[in-house]
């Protein structure tokens, strides 16, 4: 791997910090910074970083919560149960204004993805060269999972997929294909219909995986341009875009959990 | 972007949470915010039964206290007469006695005046009679005297 953290010139920087840690299997080794900016590698190549911080953030936040789920008392609840059942409540709220009689999977489901999605973005916050640091320049991993494509759009596909599965499960294949073909327009406007249907529904796991990736990507490339600047001025600068960030990190965990939301109920409901 | 195999994993993953959450997660908690729910919903309706009972209590009370103050004004009225009555035949009693005991002192007045007068009639009779035999004596003995005189003169 470039020793870019070395590297202090601006473009060196990002550079080094831009490509995640990817083993490629068809290769069978790691793959060089340059090679992943290059985008050398095949498709059987793994995002190490992404995926290692993405299931230990789930597992420790979901673990957690099962944790306390498994001694919730129905009697007065202490601080961290009370937390928690705000938490779920908000979500249960949300769910049940957008998508008033939800499958049963749909409440839980938007609970992990806040959750989830939460503490993905969190991880922004974590001051942008501490793996390195911390390894001393030995480990080039991305901390924020949601600054990687790979797993926004491995949320918002599987979404999307259970989109596919509701519009069947509800309308029956008929159903899906008569809804296709005729809505809005009538059964005159065939191809009309069917093309503008296929947009919308690709448009949803695509504008749904990209938010969350532009808005998290953008955020990880200001806090590197920030910490390019010299020690002294960086508080500027990197301290209002933390606050910023304080509001940024819930609202596109909320975004993503209320599109959720909405998409499915719009598979649920039948014209 | 290179987009690869991570994304399957991810999916993968997120699989796995979303089974998690709804197996582990979503259940308990909600069963707990139901079932204190329901107790807070009982218990606010034990607090209205109560309040309720309490308000029935009062009106009870209001009852009772007016049909005490009423049972208690009705004594008073009662005592009142009797303490009239008693005060009333007190005095008509004292009126006699007083009658009585002026009617009686004039009896004895009347008595001992008669006595008295019985007792003076007897004195005065004894008087008279003692003062006729005294007068009696001294005209008597002014006889002699005159008669002395009446010898002195002669003499003279």
């Amino acid at each position: 791997m470039a020793g870019s953290l070395h590297d202090v010139s601006p473009e060196g920087y990002i550079r080094g910090h831009l490509p995640n840690l990817s083993y490629d299997f068809s290769a069978g080794r790691w793959l060089t910074n340059e090679e992943v900016l290059n985008l050398q590698g095949s498709f059987l190549t793994l995002h190490v970083d992404t995926l290692i911080f993405s299931v230990s953030l789930g597992l420790l936040s979901i673990g957690f919560l099962a944790f306390i789920a498994a001694r919730a008392t129905d009697r007065t609840p202490g601080r961290l149960q009370g937390f928690i059942e705000m938490v779920l409540m908000f979500v249960a709220d949300l769910v049940k204004n957008i998508f008033p009689d939800p499958p049963k999977i749909v409440p839980p489901l938007a609970l992990t993805i806040f959750v989830w999605v939460f503490f993905m973005n969190l991880m922004d916050l974590v001051p942008v060269d501490t793996l390195n640091v911390a390894s001393q320049g030995a480990i080039h991993a991305k901390m924020v999972p949601t600054t990687d494509i790979n797993l926004t759009f491995g949320m918002s596909i599987t979404v999307f997929l259970m989109i596919i599965y509701y519009n069947i499960k509800v309308k029956g294949i008929g159903g899906l294909t008569h809804e296709m073909l005729t809505v809005p327009f009538g059964a005159k406007m065939l191809p009309a219909n069917l093309f503008l249907r296929l947009v919308e529904e690709l448009a949803k796991p695509i504008t749904l995986g990209l938010r969350l990736f532009g808005n998290l990507f953008a955020a990880e490339m200001i806090f590197l341009l920030v910490a390019l600047l010299p020690a002294w001025i960086q508080w500027v600068f990197g301290g209002p875009w933390a606050i910023y960030h304080i509001l940024v990190v819930p609202l596109q965990a909320f975004i993503f959990t209320a599109l959720t939301v909405v998409y499915l109920s719009l598979a649920h409901e039948k014209h | 972007m290179n987009v690869n195999i991570s994304f399957v994993g991810q999916m993968i993953t997120f699989a796995i949470l979303i089974w998690v959450t709804m197996k582990f997660v979503w259940p308990p908690l909600i069963a707990a915010i139901d079932r204190r729910n329901k107790e807070i919903a009982d218990g606010l309706a034990a607090a209205e039964q109560g309040r309720q009972s309490l308000e029935e209590a009062k009106g009870r009370q209001q009852e009772m206290i007016a049909d005490a103050r009423s049972k208690a004004s009705e004594t008073m009225r009662e005592g009142k007469q009797r303490h009239d009555d008693i005060v009333a035949a007190a005095a008509d009693e004292a009126q006699a006695e007083k009658q009585r005991i002026i009617a009686e002192g004039h009896r004895q007045i009347e008595a001992e005046r008669a006595k008295m007068v019985l007792e003076l009639r007897e004195n005065y009779a004894a008087l008279v009679v003692d003062g006729a035999r005294r007068i009696l004596k001294r005209e008597f003995d002014a006889k002699t005297h005159s008669d002395m005189i009446d010898k002195l003169a002669e003499k003279i």
